[in-house]
């Protein structure tokens, strides 16, 4: 087991976003956290990472409270991908994932030959290495995405969390970034990502935690949670399930307008 | 750009800096050529000997302490800048966000009031300066809002504060000699250099920009925000106070030197990012060069142009303005 969240809670003022809430996160396994607005998916992801002190509960990481631990000893486990966002200064993508090795390099060292043969590596490894010398501000949302993938496999983590990695994304990248994180996942990463898209959890076949706005929280795998009478309540709207034969799997379709 | 271009820059701006040093050297009232320059130097290494002592006097005593207190001024003010800029994430940010030269401004006009000296209108503008960084750094503490829109905002409020305590002792000042002496000091000036003062600059310059250079790589981390920095294993608030101390601590000590110049430590950055791209580890030392070159250049300016010295302000904001304007023509597609 790589993340052990035991009966957490957490609120920015007196009320809980998420009440006793436990999950488990395991090597080469997906689990997508779900909800609508506002229902602190990112927040849940933020105490994961150990960003946000939990106020009830514990987060052990590798079987050690997160919170007793060094930042770096974190990064060097979890990678973090956040939603993605535009540096004010253009540093070349090469320079963006070189970053990745920061939690692996001393304070006053900087990356080296080898660190940047890392980032290289991790850039082949998504298929951008041509973007190497591009500004990382001018190049394309989904080509933004692949970078920040590159650089959390540059970070060599054993968890990868993703907060939103399909936000903002056309329909082709969305399916791209999704099967890049199915890839991940065959080779041993734990991935936690959270998602609007309730056929993802659906389609990646992991385990899903489900927290509405009221705090209340499911967690289960995508068969078991994921049914009608359940996203109705979820989301207050008739999504319509069915079940495809060429991809033999169920999906979910929102319902006549 | 490759390494072996970074590397040639590098040399390139070492060599033009050495080159306008002994240039700088012969202009002035008392002109000499680059020949007497070279004689002079070789006289202090007992190579040859000099007829005419003055030109050692006009060498050791006047131009070269100013010379290197406008290189090093000059690296100070932008390599402060480049880090303020980084850590801030913000390239609009100059090094006197945080009030610095405010402060330090406040301290000078107390003591021109107060009738001190050179040695004392410099320690009141320096603590003066760190007085106003500490009030900007404990203000978001006292409001428990970490972020570094508070901290912008607090060194807007400390900087507006400075700006009035600075207006009373201007108001209460005596016309023909404390005012004018105020104003002066507001507008920069590197004309009353001694020896003593230029030395003194050296050990805060080395360490001030050492550590900012060996931290530099961390300053691009920090520069993509706090929660991608945490998550790259970084304690955010450590590397923040450290870089933000050093920067304040050069600011701080040039512009008790030399008065509040404008300028380069908000275009200098810029024109090192347009030349090396926006890495720190290149951009900083890059900066750095370019700072004490334009400064060196704009102080032979204005102490050579006209029979009475200019104030340096004035000339950086003359000529760095409308640069400004260039760079950011230049790198208008970046810009949003």
């Amino acid at each position: 087991m790589l993340i052990e969240a035991k009966d957490i809670s957490f609120g920015y003022g007196p009320t809980n976003i998420f009440n006793k809430l436990s999950l488990n996160i395991n090597v080469s396994e997906v689990l997508c956290i779900l909800g609508p607005n506002g229902a602190g998916k990112t927040t849940l992801m933020n105490c994961l990472v150990g960003l946000y002190p939990v106020k009830t509960g514990k987060i052990l990481l590798e079987g050690q409270d997160i919170l007793s631990l060094s930042p770096r000893y974190v990064a060097q486990r979890i990678g973090y991908v956040p939603q993605v966002i535009v540096p004010t200064f253009s540093y070349s993508v090469l320079e963006y994932v070189v970053t990745g090795c920061a939690p692996h390099i001393g304070t006053f060292e900087r990356p080296g030959e080898e660190e940047y043969e890392k980032a290289m590596a991790a850039l082949r490894e998504m298929g951008i290495a041509r973007l190497s010398d591009k500004a990382y501000n001018e190049i394309s949302g989904g080509e933004r995405q692949q970078a920040s993938i590159a650089r959390v496999l540059a970070q060599k983590p054993s968890v990868i969390l993703m907060d939103e990695p399909t936000a903002h994304l056309d329909y082709g990248n969305q399916y791209r970034v999704l099967d890049t994180i199915h890839g991940l996942k065959e080779k041993g990463f734990g991935v936690v990502l959270t998602t609007h898209n309730p056929d993802h959890p659906l389609m990646l076949g992991g385990r899903v935690a489900v927290i509405d706005r009221e705090g209340n929280y499911v967690g289960g795998t995508a068969e078991e949670v994921i049914n009608e009478s359940f996203l109705k309540k979820l989301y207050g709207v008739d999504l319509q399930m069915t079940h495809v034969e060429a991809l033999g799997r169920a999906t979910v379709l929102p319902p006549k307008i | 750009m490759k390494k072996a271009g970074y590397r040639r820059l590098i040399i390139l701006l070492m060599v033009l800096i050495i080159g306008l040093a002994i240039l700088a050297m012969c202009v002035g009232r008392y002109s000499m050529n680059p020949g007497d320059v070279f004689n002079v130097f070789g006289a202090r290494m007992n190579l040859c000997t000099l007829e005419d002592q003055t030109m050692d006097t006009v060498v050791f005593r006047i131009r070269l302490p100013r010379i290197i207190a406008a290189l090093l001024i000059g690296a100070m003010l932008s390599m402060s800048g480049a880090v303020y800029q980084g850590v801030f994430r913000n390239p609009l940010v100059s090094p006197d966000l945080l009030g610095v030269s405010g402060g330090a401004c406040v301290g000078a006009a107390a003591a021109i009031l107060l009738g001190m000296g050179m040695a004392q209108r410099q320690l009141l503008a320096f603590l003066g300066g760190m007085l106003a960084v500490f009030l900007s750094t404990i203000i978001p503490r006292i409001l428990r809002n970490g972020s570094n829109l508070m901290l912008v905002l607090s060194g807007i409020i400390v900087s507006g504060f400075m700006t009035s305590l600075l207006g009373i002792l201007k108001f209460v000042a005596e016309e023909q000699t404390e005012l004018s002496a105020i104003v002066f000091w507001q507008m920069g000036s590197l004309q009353d250099i001694k020896p003593n003062d230029a030395l003194a600059l050296l050990p805060v310059f080395l360490i001030g920009a050492g550590v900012m250079i060996a931290l530099s790589w961390r300053i691009n981390i920090l520069s993509f925000g706090e929660t991608e920095a945490k998550t790259l294993g970084m304690n955010v608030k450590r590397m923040r106070t450290v870089t933000i101390a050093c920067a304040s601590l050069l600011t701080a000590t040039a512009v008790c030197v030399c008065g509040t110049i404008g300028w380069i430590g908000l275009v200098i950055p810029h024109l090192g990012r347009l030349i090396v791209g926006a890495d720190h580890t290149r951009m900083l030392p890059t900066a750095g060069l370019l700072g004490g070159l334009f400064l060196l250049v704009i102080d032979t300016i204005a102490r050579a142009a006209s029979t009475v010295e200019i104030p340096l302000s004035i000339l950086t904001g003359i000529i760095g303005a409308p640069f400004y304007a260039w760079l950011l023509y230049r790198q208008r597609a970046r810009v949003s």
